[in-house]
This record gives structure tokens, C-alpha cells and sequence, in this order.
């Protein structure tokens, strides 16, 4: 059985931690997690800033640029749900602005190269989701 | 950390490995329990410290071991992430502390057949999970693929990482996986996340081990030649994925690595066996390299001139591995590792004149560490 990538694949949107993340992907933002007392951007966010410890977290939207670090093609599917998606490549990339995003890979797979620079895009999967990916700058 | 020998490991015990339905956790941890006491040739009355390895499906506490254990030690503790590496330096400092004399290190999971969890991101509430980063040979080929681009290492180096576990497995009659495979065998199996190969990758199977540590004093009086316990050194990157952009490279691996060879009285030249708890062949490769057996970037270069095989100068992973022998852990490489040092591994498989063993680990992305054993106090 498998289950279609666009119609069944939904972060869970009942985590106000990250929750503001997501609403930035449907907006077609890049955002990162920004701590107002040190300055700190980072992503995944956390409940209070690592750094200096402040309880005031905000998010901020970032420059979608960046540059990948590396890649992978899944070509088996390690849950069914992207059965479908297969193969599919996921990117840990480095923003200019620092934080570092792992996530899908809009690019043709014989044309992925560490290094290359990329770009955020956002790809509808359904009404209350949009998908950070990377594609070609 | 000097243990200084101060530390031995007397008994070793284990179950059968692969598919064991039927059997907690619990059950697989007092199976092996009672073959280390029986190697020890001790009661359970004698074991005075009891430190049970949490399971991968988060079971065997010590609320859970302790009543089928059937005795009340004066010291119990679970070591959450229960690998036998961070087990085995929890028991030298609760002995070189006075805590506890006799300490029983137990680990049992059923994680196959109870369908346990399969690696970390496997949740949609990340965006790593909803992007389909799954399974923790996603982040381990990530590693590899970058690893791969900066030093130009082919597959036909890496693979023979899982070839060297298959031949030594191929000697083992309790590995799951012992059909061989030669590298042609293995450069002509599929990825499945590419650039890492099923063979690549350990799976996930039932069984229990089970250690006994008491004082080098002590170790004199007990039946079995004392493995002593030389030194420990651990390093981390807790704080996680938030500040090194090389954390899936593990460099704290190489902190660690310093600390354990400065001072302890040894050098490399002088490990005769090498044990690296492998979760995927990449952690064998960077632990080759952290602890200086081969400079950054040659590791699998240097196991494709054949040390680590059967008959090689550095064997490494006698028991298969987690590639090839069972995912347990850790736990039946510190096991191999005593049997080998004992000179009881069977003809098969024993390495001659054996003195001195490397054992490193690590948990996840998160922490490693490493321990030097040998049968010289």
C-alpha cells in the first residue's frame, strides 16, 4: 500500500514550538528561530535560547540563500508514505545567514553537487502545508 | 580517564541473536546474566552492583530487571542509551569509587520482534521527517557523501568495511548474516540511501548480553583470565546539530581519541584487536581514523589493503559487527573482544597472541568515547 506524498504528509501543526515555521512556509518565507536578547538565529528552535538562556524567543525571516553541504537519494523508501517520492533527494544546506536546513532537494539528481549554491522555494503539498526545498540558484 | 588496570572484566554471557519472539527485554537480560555468572563461576547473591542498559525500545530499567533478578544488589541503576561501551565506563567508576565490588552489566532487547522504533526522524513533526529524512542511515550517508567528496574515497574502498565484517562473521556461529559476500558481491548490491548500501548498514535484531566487572584484587580469585580495564576517554557534542556545520563528522570523536591515548601508557602499535560499535559502516571508517589508525581521508584506503580481514595485522570487528553479527549495541564486541583476550574465541576465529584491544562507541550523532582492554594488568 502506498500512500500519496501530497495528500497524506502533514507536520504536526499542534506544536506551537515550530508551529510559526510552518505558517512562515505557507506565506513562502524562509524564517529561522531568532533569540532578541543575543542575537542567536538557529534552526530546529528551541524553547529558550541556548546561548544566553533568555525565554523570549521570535522567529525572523532569513535570506534564502545558501549553499549545499551535502546530499543523499533515498532510493528505497524508509516509510511508505513516500513510497511514491522515490527516488528523492534530501540536502543538508547551509544558509548564508547561518542556519543549516535539511530538506528536500527540487533539483534534477544527476545535477546535485556539493557546493553548488541554491535557493529556497516552497512547494504546496496541500491547503495547510507548503514544503521548504531547495532548488538551483 | 587512568583506570590503570584497577578494573576487570570476569564474566561474559549472551543469548542466541536474530528473531526471539516471545522474550522481554528483561528475559533476554537474565538469560545472559545467568551464562556470566555460570563464566564467573559466581552466585547472584555475589553481585553487589547491578547496571541494566536501557533497550532500544526504551524497556530493561532497573525497576523492570531487578525483580526477575531475584536479588536486591546494594546498587542498581539503568544507563539510559544502555550501549555496553558507556555501560562498561559506568561500572569502572562505580568499582574505582567503592559503590559496588561486583558489578553485572545487563542489556536485552526485542526490538525485531517487538517492532520497535527504527532510527530517529521517523515522526512528521520535524521538517527533516516531513521532507523524508528518515532512518539513521539518512544522516549517516550524508556523512558519508560528504566524507566521499572531500577525499575522493571510491565505493570499492568504503564496501570492503562490510566485506572485512562478512568474512569475519562467515568464523562466528552466533552472526545473523553469514553468507559470503565478496566486494564484487557487494558493489552489485542496489543503494537504498544512496551513497550507502543495505550491507552498509546494521538490522535491527533481538538478544541480551551480559558483563561482569569486579576489582583487579578480586579479578585474582575468579576462574576466568581477568580482562583489565586500562583506560577510558569520552568526548561529546550533546548540545546537538545547532552550531558545528561538520557535526554529522563527529570531530569530537578525535577529542576523545586525545584524551584516551595521552598518558594511558599505550600507543596505537600497541593494540593487537580493534572493536568499533557500528550502526553503519561510516562510524567503523571515522573511529579508524579519530583513534589514528589511518590519517583523515585514508581510512578506507587502509582497510582496503586488507589489516582488518581474517589474517590481517589489525583485525577489526572479530564477531562480525553489528554489519554482520546483530545489532546489539556494542555489547558483543566488548564480549568478542574478552574472548579473543582470553584466547577462547575457537579456532575458527581466534587471532594469535593477543594482548590488547581497542573498543570505541558512540551514541548516535551525540557522544563517543573509547576503552583499552588487555589481559596484562
Amino acid at each position: 500500500m502506498s500512500v500519496h506524498y501530497s495528500n497524506q504528509i502533514t507536520p504536526d501543526l499542534d506544536n506551537p514550538l515550530i508551529l510559526p515555521f510552518w505558517e512562515a512556509c505557507q506565506r513562502h518565507e524562509l524564517v529561522a528561530q531568532h533569540c532578541p536578547s543575543c542575537d542567536t538565529l538557529r534552526f530546529p528552535p528551541l524553547s529558550i535560547c541556548a546561548n544566553c538562556w533568555s525565554e523570549n524567543q521570535a522567529w525572523t525571516r532569513i535570506e534564502p540563500f545558501a549553499t549545499l553541504w551535502s546530499f543523499v537519494i533515498y532510493r528505497r523508501a524508509m516509510n511508505p508514505a513516500f513510497a511514491d517520492e522515490i527516488p528523492y533527494a534530501i540536502g543538508r544546506v547551509k544558509t548564508d545567514a547561518g542556519p543549516v536546513f535539511e530538506t528536500r532537494l527540487a533539483i534534477p539528481l544527476d545535477e546535485i553537487e556539493i557546493g553548488m549554491p541554491l535557493v529556497a522555494s516552497f512547494r504546496d503539498v496541500n491547503a495547510d502545508f507548503s514544503l521548504l526545498q531547495f532548488e538551483k540558484r | 580517564m587512568g583506570t590503570a588496570g584497577k578494573v576487570a572484566i570476569v564474566g561474559i554471557g549472551n543469548t542466541t541473536q536474530g528473531t526471539l519472539p516471545g522474550r522481554s527485554p528483561e528475559q533476554l537480560a537474565i538469560q545472559s546474566i545467568s551464562a556470566a555468572l555460570q563464566d564467573a563461576q559466581l552466585a547472584r547473591e555475589q553481585i553487589d552492583g547491578l547496571i541494566t542498559g536501557k533497550s532500544a525500545t526504551g524497556h530493561n530499567t532497573e525497576g523492570e530487571l531487578a525483580p526477575l533478578f531475584g536479588v536486591s544488589p546494594q546498587f542498581t541503576s539503568t544507563l539510559d542509551y544502555g550501549t555496553a561501551l558507556f555501560s562498561l565506563h559506568y561500572a569502572a567508576q562505580v568499582i574505582l569509587s567503592g559503590t559496588a565490588d561486583t558489578v553485572c552489566l545487563a542489556y536485552g532487547s526485542n526490538s525485531r520482534s517487538a517492532k520497535g522504533p527504527r532510527g530517529f526522524n521517523s515522526s512528521f513533526s520535524s521538517l527533516a521527517g516531513v521532507a523524508g529524512y528518515m532512518h539513521i542511515a539518512g544522516p549517516m550517508a550524508m556523512a558519508l557523501q560528504r566524507y566521499k567528496h572531500t577525499y575522493g574515497v571510491t565505493d570499492e574502498q568504503f564496501g570492503m568495511i562490510a566485506v572485512s565484517a562478512r568474512e569475519w562473521a562467515q568464523r562466528n556461529p552466533l552472526a545473523i548474516f553469514r553468507d559470503p559476500m565478496s566486494l564484487d558481491d557487494y558493489l552489485a548490491r542496489p543503494y537504498m540511501i544512496e551513497p550507502m548500501r543495505r550491507e552498509d548498514v546494521t538490522m535491527i535484531s533481538d538478544g541480551g548480553a551480559a558483563v561482569i566487572l569486579t576489582s583487579a584484587e578480586r579479578a585474582a580469585d575468579f576462574p576466568t583470565k581477568p580482562v583489565y580495564l586500562h583506560a577510558i576517554a569520552q568526548d561529546s557534542e550533546m548540545r546537538g546539530d545547532f552550531y558545528a556545520d561538520d557535526y554529522l563528522l563527529r570531530p569530537y570523536l578525535r577529542r576523545a581519541a586525545d584524551r584516551l591515548w595521552s598518558g594511558c601508557g599505550f600507543s596505537r602499535k600497541d593494540m593487537d584487536l580493534l572493536y568499533f560499535q557500528d550502526p553503519t559502516a561510516l562510524t567503523t571508517l571515522q573511529m579508524i581514523e579519530a583513534y589514528g589508525f589511518a590519517p583523515p581521508g585514508e581510512g578506507a584506503a587502509w582497510v582496503a589493503e586488507g589489516h582488518t580481514l581474517p589474517g590481517g595485522d589489525l583485525p577489526v570487528n572479530t564477531n562480525g559487527g553489528q554489519l554482520s553479527e546483530a545489532y546489539m549495541w556494542g555489547w558483543l564486541h566488548l564480549i568478542e573482544a574478552v574472548r579473543q583476550l582470553r584466547g577462547t574465541a575457537g579456532n575458527d576465529r581466534q587471532v594469535p597472541g593477543v594482548e590488547t584491544a581497542l573498543f570505541g562507541a558512540s551514541h548516535s550523532f551525540h557522544k563517543g568515547g573509547a576503552a583499552i582492554l588487555g589481559v596484562n594488568q
